[in-house]
């Protein structure tokens, strides 16, 4: 620890040249952070999908029928279902469509894809044709609780009526763990079933006792509509968004690729420096050594000074990458707080090894110069 | 022209003097390296995805869908609408005097996917014979053609590749039970070849719809669009949206595509910041250990302009040897890869406009980070420069 200022004072010896690389850690680091950002965003997905909730849906693109939902409650194993139509449409932007899911009360004790109290699940309830926003979509829309909000759905999605505009009226806005990347409305179910001609379902979710069954019981699901009009598909939800997130192609590997990338051209950049650094002050070193310090010594308070440099980038780093991850949300990628102990933890270690590696070469180099021809300006 | 001259003289004194600073130089060609191989690798998902999209997609051939469907699965085309759209002005006709159209039928077969074992959905599409005029570009290639009224498809080549068990004899799970595969279609390559073809009206009954769910048309020629959307959007009793199929394509495309570049930007941005820093503390170094060199050249006469330049010559050369050697990384590491994204498989694609993209960043990178190294460059004073050891 006595050594802390010399490490210090060693570290601003060349204040430019050490601000430039302060900067090249601190941009590799911020760029780190949103990788893991976009990365954590996905495990957290997956990480909410249990394993022991089956999804059902009909298989081929076609929807299944309300009946579908009591012969699924009845299979053994399932403890509790809930079941869900959803809808789109569209308000001023016709390129931007609006989902909206119908559900039962029962939806929100099993499913929270949206953060909700027992007051506002009962006013939903209660309003016929209420609907709950998340605040990403009222923020977009410009929406107050109690205002109407109607949406223009295609023709294939008509009303009772025969038009498809469908009218709402809102009674909550409610926060979603996924931010305000969410922008989806959630109705009753009990209005859905009255203004539309043929109600049909989306999708039922069933929570079943032990997760071990997912399989035996997803295929007894499945067996219940093989041959009706409307065949189902049944996973776990852990299945159905693995599956979700691998059509987006290779997310993990990418971001591995280019955050290894991004780290070996820090590490090249910083044992470029450090060299220059070495040998610029290899006298100061050789009277370190003449003043007792071993050669370990001398190391060590290179090394230090490198993983320090790197330390001190990778905080600053990260804390911008923090600030900027709901820039990313750009992207449309789900974002978790950046600042994830993993993250954390990620970052640490790979300070530490850009640092410590970068110090291979300018140790090597040290270790052939002799003080005394050093010292001699030889 | 002593000028013009005298520049390469010191440029090339400049250059000459690199493999002295193998090191440190290497940190800007290095530098540039990664962030061109990762800028190009995620831009060639997008050119990759675009020219598999596009390679079929005709100005000439339009397709219709219901009004407000989002893609061509969630659109529902009565058959009488489909008809007047196949009649309409402005639709090619063979030498009988039929219309060149067909309706198609869309859904969607989950299936595992060879290289990660989890569910993708295939485009299984429904098809009449009409298809193979309007559509010339798909071909059997092996096996079959389905014969209609029984549970037969054909599959597409790429489609074969990225799937598990779609090989001819083996069957795939549709409703009312197994659908054997007969044979294999090509078509342009990737997007195209992404699907199961079948009879559209066995599909149908199948799938127990009695409505398709698009139309797609030849067109007389690619300006009598314009004909055939009026004739159809006069017309009260469609509830349709009429797209050339090429712009039909780039509409589908258009979301990818900016999230691809977004990301592309993002990367290319912060990386870029990185090498910038990289190339100015090269640079710096650069000047210092030429000091002496630098100062001669100013003392026997040359002036602080072609310093400069010499500085900035060194640095654009670093960085654009970078920028190639990153995009020659890239191009053979994933040029022509297999990908998979929502089921569609598509290759990507390294062009030379990408490596170009990547030059030109190399290139506001080396004049950047140059410019600050030459400017002290030139403002050394002579005689303190030369004195020092």
């Amino acid at each position: 620890m006595k050594f802390l200022p010399l490490i210090w004072a060693g570290l601003w010896r060349k204040s430019a040249r050490t601000v430039l690389t302060l900067m090249a850690v601190v941009t590799a680091f911020v760029l780190f952070g949103l990788l893991e950002n976009v990365s954590d965003g996905f495990r957290q997905i997956e990480a909410r999908s249990p394993e022991d909730r089956l999804v059902t849906i009909g298989a081929f693109s076609k929807r299944l029928t309300i009946a579908a939902v009591e012969q699924i409650r009845r299979v053994p194993g399932v403890v509790q279902i809930c079941y869900v139509a959803g809808i789109f449409g569209v308000t001023k932007d016709p390129r931007q469509p609006r989902g909206v899911n119908f559900v039962e009360d029962t939806y929100f004790d099993m499913l929270d894809d949206v953060i909700i109290t027992r007051a506002e699940r009962d006013e939903l309830a209660r309003t016929r044709d209420g609907i709950v926003v998340t605040r990403g979509l009222a923020k977009e829309e410009g929406l107050k609780i109690g205002d109407r909000y109607s949406l223009t759905a295609p023709p294939s999605i008509k009303l009772k009526d025969g038009t498809s505009v469908w009218n709402f009226q809102i009674v909550a806005i409610v926060d979603s763990p996924f931010g305000d990347n969410a922008r989806f409305g959630i109705g009753n179910y009990a209005y859905y079933n009255e203004v539309r001609p043929n109600p049909t379902v989306g999708a039922v979710f069933a929570k079943i006792a032990d997760s071990k069954d997912a399989v035996r019981i997803g295929k007894e699901i499945d067996k219940l509509f093989q041959n009706s009009d409307t065949p189902s598909r049944t996973n776990s939800q852990r299945a159905f968004t693995q599956s979700g997130l691998g059509s987006l192609g290779n997310v993990e590997f990418l971001v591995n690729a280019v955050a290894l990338g991004v780290m070996f051209m820090l590490l090249f950049l910083t044992a470029n420096v450090l060299m220059q650094s070495v040998r610029e002050r290899a006298p100061e070193f050789a009277v370190l050594t003449i003043l007792g310090f071993s050669p370990e010594g001398v190391f060590g308070i290179v090394v230090a000074e490198a993983i320090a440099l790197c330390l001190i980038g990778a905080a600053i780093g990260m804390v911008g990458a923090a600030a900027a991850a709901p820039l990313i949300s750009l992207t449309g990628a789900p974002h978790a707080p950046t600042l994830t102990l993993r993250a954390i933890g990620l970052a640490v270690v790979a300070a530490t090894l850009v640092g410590a590696l970068s110090c291979v070469m300018p140790l090597w180099r040290m270790r052939r110069m002799s003080t005394v021809d050093v010292l001699a300006g030889r | 022209m002593s000028f013009l001259a005298n520049l390469f003289t010191v440029a090339g004194i400049g250059l000459r003097s690199l493999p002295q600073r193998k090191a440190t130089s290497s940190v800007i060609v290095i530098g540039m390296a990664c962030v061109v191989g990762v800028v190009v690798s995620v831009m060639s998902l997008s050119t990759g995805f675009l020219a598999s999209a596009s390679a079929a997609a005709k100005p000439d051939r339009a397709i219709v869908r219901a009004r407000g469907a989002i893609g061509l699965g969630s659109s529902v085309l009565p058959r009488d609408n489909a008809l007047t759209v196949m009649d309409a002005p402005g639709v090619k006709r063979d030498a009988q005097g039929v219309p060149i159209a067909a309706p198609n039928f869309y859904a969607s077969v989950p299936l595992t996917k060879k290289d990660d074992g989890l569910e993708a959905f295939l485009v299984t599409e429904g098809i009449t014979p009409r298809e193979f005029i309007l559509r010339p570009e798909i071909k059997l290639v092996e096996g079959r053609m389905f014969e209609p009224a029984v549970h037969e498809v054909i599959v597409g080549r790429a489609a074969q590749g990225e799937f598990v068990g779609l090989e001819i004899g083996a069957t795939v799970s549709l409703p009312e039970g197994e659908w054997k595969i007969v044979g294999v279609f090509t078509s342009t390559g990737g997007i195209g070849e992404s699907a199961l073809l079948g009879d559209v009206d066995t599909l149908l009954a199948a799938f127990r719809r009695p409505q398709y769910s698009t139309v797609g048309v030849q067109l007389e020629s690619a300006a009598a669009f314009d004909t055939f959307k009026a004739a159809l959007t006069s017309n009260p009793s469609l509830q349709i949206d009429v797209q050339r199929e090429s712009e039909f394509v780039a509409s589908q495309a258009e979301g990818l595509l900016r999230f691809l570049k977004t990301i592309a930007l993002a990367l290319g941005t912060i990386m870029g910041l990185g090498a910038l820093v990289g190339a100015l503390n090269t640079m710096y170094v650069a000047v210092g250990t030429r000091t002496q060199e630098i100062a001669t050249l100013r003392a026997i006469g040359f002036s602080p302009l072609t310093v400069v330049v010499s500085v900035f010559a060194e640095a654009l050369a670093l960085a654009v040897a970078g920028a190639l050697i990153g995009g020659t990384v890239a191009w053979a590491a994933f040029d022509g890869r297999a990908h998979t994204i929502g089921g569609s498989v598509f290759n990507l694609s390294v062009t030379p406009g990408l490596v170009a993209l990547g030059v030109g960043m190399a290139c506001v990178v080396g004049l950047l980070g140059g410019l600050f190294p030459a400017i002290r460059a030139a403002r050394m004073p002579i005689v303190d420069a030369l004195r020092a050891t």
